[in-house]
């Protein structure tokens, strides 16, 4: 009864609107995620239990496997970012918290995970790619020597031991045995990937080891790349995209990239946010038609307002219309098509005089044909804002050509809508830097680690379209990366041969080079 | 000198002693015990508050919301025990509960000795800010906004600081306005008289304290230029001029209290009842006017107004790297919607399991301490802390509806709970529930706004008739 007293009195509404708020708020979040995480405990024959996870695209379903290893001193925990980074590429990776100090028990968890995964059916078990780093590399190569029947498809070593003088004979066995696997079964193709400057283990040994197993007729591919150190640091993003790419390319075989979805391109078909609020926004109607209506039934007698209330109304009144004036030019005024009659009112309502210049100088550009104003306005309101945050100077001349302007392959038809999404994607990797040139580094390691080289067919070349879909080709890739670091505030354009150039303070130069393994 | 070295010598002793009690605290194999004490000190204190209020009358018995308190400490504490490694913040979180509880028990059991204790707590509070306030305040330059020095008092952060500066206003404030409401005489000597005329010397000192705590304190919170504080202060504010309300009849729009008895008060309650009666066309004027402000002053230098508009700048990564993390908790939450996913793991998981590629730290998650509660003990544990916040917070005055706009306790009540709303408003959007000096404080005003009649004042069960004041 009391329940009904105060659902009538309308106590309950604003918790049951903040509830729906919070399921709303869930569902959408949960909507956003490009993954699902998959937390569980697997018991080994001698009944000692470990901890893996795994890492799902979504939608969950039948995809490729990688089983990841960490080196030592890694956690569970840790993991994470680079078990993101090869699930992005639609890969089910899957990590476990092993033991580090014995290899017969990590043999044991390692047999326990691989029974498990032949039986999830989101697992495909003809493509399964082990992937071991440092010590979980060693760990996983003395596996592959020991149980040459649980061979996967593809064995990728990145910083492992390689083949040091005390390990010729086993690895030779090793090798002998995969051949032999690899003539009844299906072939393990290995790869190598190895830091030039790797300090823990040299990598001539990596090397010994890649002519070893290829003197015994393996198909291995041994990456060798230059500067890094054992933690692979600062490009272990780039790397794990990269060898991630590979396994793919190699698990999926021809036209592995045909349906490739991108977490972007997920989360921009996810249902907008206030879809999820819809319910609480009829649930407070209700409420408040139901509350306006128990109100108008208790007021006895409208009374006379004084000339204060008056005022305050008409005051009302009055601000509110210009304020919906001000927001229905300033925000309805952007979606129109760039024209000389939409330039002038931009102009006289939208334009500050800090931004006067920039704004006539991109007006002039003969680009703006079926372009949006909001377009034009946001490459010069967050060109100019950009340029007063970064710790560098940059000529005017070359600034408006080079940094301001978004015409990139000077296309016609060219979308030139990308400054806002670069910008807010790039520009926290770069705001501590004073160097244009360590900026255009940082600014090429995100976009590789965020963007795939491929060879497609027939790929689109626009900025937009190539930064949504997060793969390309070569060509693409250097527009992107021009756009990308125009959008920092780093003059940039393309050399004739298509390679992105980019300003150091006194000269063009090649901008610095990304990393990208070809299988 | 001399003087120097021997404060050179405590300050050095004070903060040896303080280390080594972070250390017990933050060590696995001390740290249980520390917890466990703390438990059996809760339980205690439930069970003291339960006896002395059947002891009061039925009425005065604790009330049902313990339970959601008791569960939601049930569950922190199983998940404390069963993850079996050191957690600062189910620590502190337990220390504060207990805290709060603390001060209402002991209040209840000096109430006989000191009828007044309760409303000596917010001098003593107000006593610490300002000090706080005024405390090096140039000393911490790792907080800029633009140019502008974050003052963070004795915090290592400026929207910790800005918050106590605005939960001090808030109490200030609400002392001024108690100082000022119509002085009941001492409750022994009989039936009530209004016996306001002016304002004694006594008075006029406590409300010139006060007024310059609040000067102190809104120089403190506009110079830590936390946007979340000046906006829970804002909350505060308006919740303690809604609880002016009671004292004025609705239906003609004036004070049921006369004028003359009330001296310049009269004049609060007559703005408040103007303000309710005209709220829509107040509203929409606030509403247009920020507008207005928005598009015109967006790119303005003067650095205040430029904060205050950076809350719906679209290109401020401050607040949409927290509107990330929240979506992070919400996902976390998702994914472990029962228990969450254990004490110490939301920041982590979230770094590396949650964080989106663009963004390299996720600190931004330990500001919303709603949605970190949600994700480290699950959502049915969100939901009992709520409840828990909106019993306390609404919980009906004890002297009955007769005597409402008399009764000093439920305004001294009243400004507790508006400083517990500055801090709960705080917690959505800087934390705080998982640092000592805000739970503390949070959980003392919390509980100090709901306790019980007879755990205030010394009047018992069953409550005196009291004399209209309209008579």
């Amino acid at each position: 009864m009391k329940l009904l007293n105060s659902l009538q009195t309308g106590k309950f509404v604003p918790a049951i609107f903040l509830v729906l708020v919070f399921l709303g708020a869930l569902l959408w979040a949960k909507r956003q995620d490009p993954f699902s995480r998959q937390w569980f405990t697997l018991k080994t024959a001698g009944h000692d239990s470990f901890k893996c996870v795994a890492v799902l695209p979504k939608p969950v379903r039948k995809c490729p496997v990688v089983i990841y290893a960490h080196g030592a001193g890694g956690t569970l925990m840790n993991d994470g970012n680079d078990l993101r980074q090869m699930a992005e590429l639609g890969l089910a990776v899957v990590s476990w918290e092993y033991n580090q100090d014995n290899q017969a028990v990590f043999s044991d968890e390692f047999k326990s995970l691989l029974n498990y995964l032949g039986r999830q059916n989101w697992a495909d078990t003809n493509a399964v790619c082990w992937v071991g780093f440092s010590l979980g590399a060693n760990r996983m190569l003395d596996f592959a020597r020991t149980h040459p029947k649980l061979l996967p498809q593809l064995l990728i070593q990145l910083g492992g031991r390689g083949a040091d003088q005390s390990t010729p004979d086993s690895l030779l066995l090793a090798a002998s045995n995969q051949r032999n696997v690899g003539s009844t079964n299906s072939k393990c193709s290995i790869l190598l990937v190895h830091g030039e400057a790797d300090e823990v283990f040299p990598w001539t040994n990596t090397w010994k080891l890649a002519s070893i197993l290829k003197a015994n007729g393996l198909p291995v591919k041994l990456e060798i790349i230059p500067g890094l150190p054992h933690g692979m640091e600062p490009e272990r993003g780039p790397v794990f995209r990269s060898f991630a790419e590979c396994c793919r390319t190699h698990l999926l075989g021809e036209g592995a990239w045909r349906n490739y979805h991108s977490i972007a391109q997920w989360q921009a078909e996810a249902p907008p946010l206030w879809w999820f609020f819809l319910p609480a926004l009829i649930w407070m109607v209700g409420g408040l038609l139901i509350w306006l209506h128990h109100r108008s039934n208790r007021l006895i007698k409208k009374t006379r307002l004084d000339r204060g209330e008056m005022v305050l109304r008409w005051l009302a009144a009055i601000l509110a219309s210009w304020a919906i004036a001000e927001c229905t030019i300033r925000m309805m005024l952007p979606q129109f098509p760039v024209s000389s009659k939409s330039l002038s009112f931009a102009n006289h309502f939208l334009i500050q005089s800090k931004s006067q210049a920039d704004f006539d100088f991109l007006a002039g550009q003969p680009i703006w044909h079926e372009q949006k104003l909001k377009t034009l306005l946001s490459h010069v309101e967050l060109a100019g804002y950009n340029r007063k945050l970064i710790n560098w100077q940059v000529d005017d001349n070359i600034y408006r050509d080079y940094v301001l302007s978004p015409a990139i392959t000077g296309r016609p038809d060219e979308q030139l809508n990308w400054r806002r999404s670069l910008w807010e994607e790039f520009y926290p990797r770069i705001r501590h830097e004073t160097v244009l040139e360590d900026a255009a580094q940082a600014v090429m390691r995100h976009l590789r680690e965020r963007v795939t080289i491929a060879t497609l067919s027939n790929p689109s070349h626009e900025v937009p379209d190539i930064w949504l879909r997060q793969i390309t080709d070569e060509a693409g890739f250097e527009i992107i990366y021009v756009a990308a670091l125009r959008s920092v505030g780093i003059p940039a354009h393309l050399a004739t041969n298509g390679r992105a150039l980019c300003w150091d303070g006194s000269k063009w130069q090649n901008a610095p080079e990304h990393i990208v393994f070809h299988w | 000198m001399f003087t120097e070295s021997i404060w050179q010598a405590s300050t050095d002793s004070v903060l040896s002693m303080l280390r080594k009690i972070t250390a017990i605290l933050q060590d696995s194999d001390s740290q249980w015990m520390v917890y466990l004490c703390l438990g059996i000190y809760f339980i205690s204190l439930l069970l003291l508050r339960w006896k002395a209020g059947k002891s009061a009358g039925k009425a005065h018995r604790p009330a049902a919301r313990i339970y959601w308190l008791l569960y939601l400490l049930a569950v922190g504490s199983i998940g404390y025990a069963i993850q079996g490694c050191p957690s600062m913040p189910a620590l502190i979180f337990l220390a504060g509960v207990v805290i709060g509880q603390g001060i209402v028990v002991w209040m209840a059991f000096n109430v006989r000795l000191f009828p007044n204790s309760a409303f000596r707590i917010p001098h003593v509070l107000l006593l610490f800010l300002c000090l706080a306030s005024v405390w090096n305040t140039g000393s911490h330059h790792s907080y800029e906004y633009a140019t502008q020095v974050r003052w963070t008092g004795p915090w290592d952060n400026p929207n910790i600081f800005g918050l106590l500066m605005g939960t001090g206003i808030v109490l200030a404030i609400g002392q001024i306005v108690l100082t000022l409401k119509p002085k009941i005489q001492r409750r022994e000597t009989g039936p009530l008289q209004s016996n306001v005329t002016g304002l004694t010397a006594r008075q006029f000192l406590t409300i010139g304290s006060n007024l310059l705590a609040v000067i102190l304190l809104a120089c403190g919170l506009f110079h830590s230029y936390s946007r979340g504080a000046w906006l829970a202060t804002f909350c505060g504010l308006a919740y303690l001029a809604c609880q002016l309300s009671p004292s004025i009849s609705w239906k003609s729009g004036k004070p049921a209290i006369p004028n003359s008895e009330f001296g310049i008060l009269h004049l609060v309650p007559s703005c408040v009842s103007r303000v309710k009666n005209n709220w829509l066309p107040i509203i929409v004027i606030l509403f247009s006017a920020g507008i207005l402000l928005f598009w015109h002053f967006r790119q303005t230098d003067w650095h205040p107004a430029r904060r205050v508009l950076s809350s719906v700048n679209p290109v401020d990564f401050s607040w949409r790297n927290r509107v990330v993390a929240w979506e992070g908790a919400l996902q976390i939450s998702s994914e472990h919607p029962w228990f969450g996913a254990g004490w110490n793991q939301p920041r982590p998981l979230y770094e590396h399991y949650y964080l989106p590629p663009r963004l390299q730290e996720g600190a931004a998650i330990e500001m919303n301490d709603y949605l970190l509660l949600a994700a480290t003990l699950g959502i049915p544990t969100l939901l009992c802390f709520v409840t828990y916040l909106g019993l306390s917070l609404t919980v009906k005055g004890n002297s009955g509806k007769q005597k409402a706009e008399a009764d000093e306790v439920d305004w001294l009540q009243a400004s507790f709970r508006a400083g517990a709303i500055v801090l709960l408003i705080g917690l959505w959007f800087d934390g705080g529930l998982f640092k000592l000096s805000t739970a503390a404080v949070f959980w003392v005003l919390l509980e100090l706004g709901s306790a019980m009649k007879h755990e205030m004042t010394r009047t018992v069960a069953p409550v005196r008739k009291t004399a209209n004041i309209d008579q």
